[in-house]
């Protein structure tokens, strides 16, 4: 929840535009762990904008399949329910928003920070024996409160956006001394406002500030992911920086050298492999 | 300066500037090391760095 004296703010997320439903439906069938093959593929091909360009992400040298993937069955049976929905779901979500009228908001530069998180989170899930698919959406989604912020108050981010150009600055700093808010904050009242699942919002609430008296496991998991996605210098901005790693978060987790390792060279390789296939003209066009 | 990557630096074909790693990881981890923090990923992304280098050495030799 937003704090009372920013209650105003939320007016702006009701006018910004809310992802089709087949994304909502895909976001929320990230909860659900008996979801088929069968069922993910019914959701998909609900929107010819999305299974299309599936069906073209199936068919690149990402998936190295030896024959033509032509059908949504088809690429949940070869490729997997897991990876079918986590392509289906970046395309989807990057086509539903513009923030073309904030100035220095770079949309691609957004998607590929999202992206990486969204790997590092899965990488390391994997290695946690945590559930992959919904360390995928909490990585994907936890920034979504700038989108929500460049979209809904662009005059006002940009301003944010410009000062942390010129300073130096971090962003969540610049945020809440300009704008007595910030893009955890933001997009959590965005992720209520969406109906979506708890960790999918406590990811896009807490990621810079992980609680210690509560702790949740995702939200110590996109704070490490959005440090190590920064730290491998994927969002492709010269201004990049990474911000503040929560110790509590790392110790929590307890994750072993080598599977960190491991997992920044897993999101290099597949970063590169999916950001050929997802920035085209086509994959940023709008589905809205 | 906010620098737009170009198609083929989107598509991760680029060579990063003319920065060696650690270099690019202090530029990276700036606002951490100004602060005087302590980031675990800092020493492991200049491990993984450095094995990077020195596999790259070796197919080359």
């Amino acid at each position: 929840m937003l704090k009372p004296e920013l209650q105003h703010l939320i007016a702006g997320i009701r006018d910004l535009p809310t992802p089709n439903a087949v994304v909502i439906d895909l976001l929320n069938s990230l909860a659900d762990e008996h979801l088929s093959g069968e069922q993910l593929a019914r959701k998909i091909s609900q929107d010819q904008a999305i299974a299309a360009k599936l069906l073209r992400l199936a068919n690149t040298s990402f998936f190295g399949l030896s024959r033509q993937v032509t059908s949504i069955s088809d690429a949940v049976a070869i490729v997997g329910l897991r990876s079918v929905r986590n392509i289906a779901l970046t395309a989807g979500l990057m086509s539903s928003f513009d923030a073309g009228r904030c100035q220095g908001f770079e949309l691609e530069a957004f998607w590929r920070h999202s992206l990486a998180c969204a790997l590092g989170a899965e990488a390391l899930a994997v290695s946690l024996r945590m559930d992959g698919g919904m360390a995928f959406g909490t990585g994907l989604l936890h920034d979504m409160g700038r989108m929500a912020l460049a979209c809904a108050l662009p005059e006002a981010y940009a301003e944010v956006l410009r000062v942390c150009g010129e300073k130096d600055l971090p962003l969540l700093e610049v945020e809440q001394t300009l704008m007595g808010t910030d893009h955890g904050e933001f997009g959590a009242a965005l992720g209520e406002h969406w109906q979506l699942a708890r960790p999918l919002i406590d990811a896009m609430a807490l990621h810079h500030q992980p609680p210690e008296q509560t702790p949740s496991a995702w939200v110590d998991l996109v704070n490490v992911a959005d440090g190590m996605a920064h730290g491998l210098g994927l969002d492709g901005l010269a201004d990049e920086a990474v911000a503040a790693l929560s110790l509590g978060s790392w110790k929590r987790l307890s994750l072993a050298d080598e599977e960190v390792l491991k997992a920044f060279a897993s999101v290099e390789a597949q970063h590169i492999e999916l950001c050929q296939s997802l920035f085209t003209q086509e994959a940023l066009s709008h589905v809205n | 300066m906010k620098v737009t990557p170009t198609s083929s630096e989107a598509a991760g074909e680029a060579t990063p500037p003319q920065q060696t790693p650690a270099q690019s990881l202090d530029r990276l981890f700036r606002h951490v090391l100004r602060q005087g923090q302590v980031n675990p990923l800092y020493f492991l992304l200049q491990r993984f760095r450095q094995q990077q280098k020195e596999t790259a050495e070796h197919v080359e030799a």
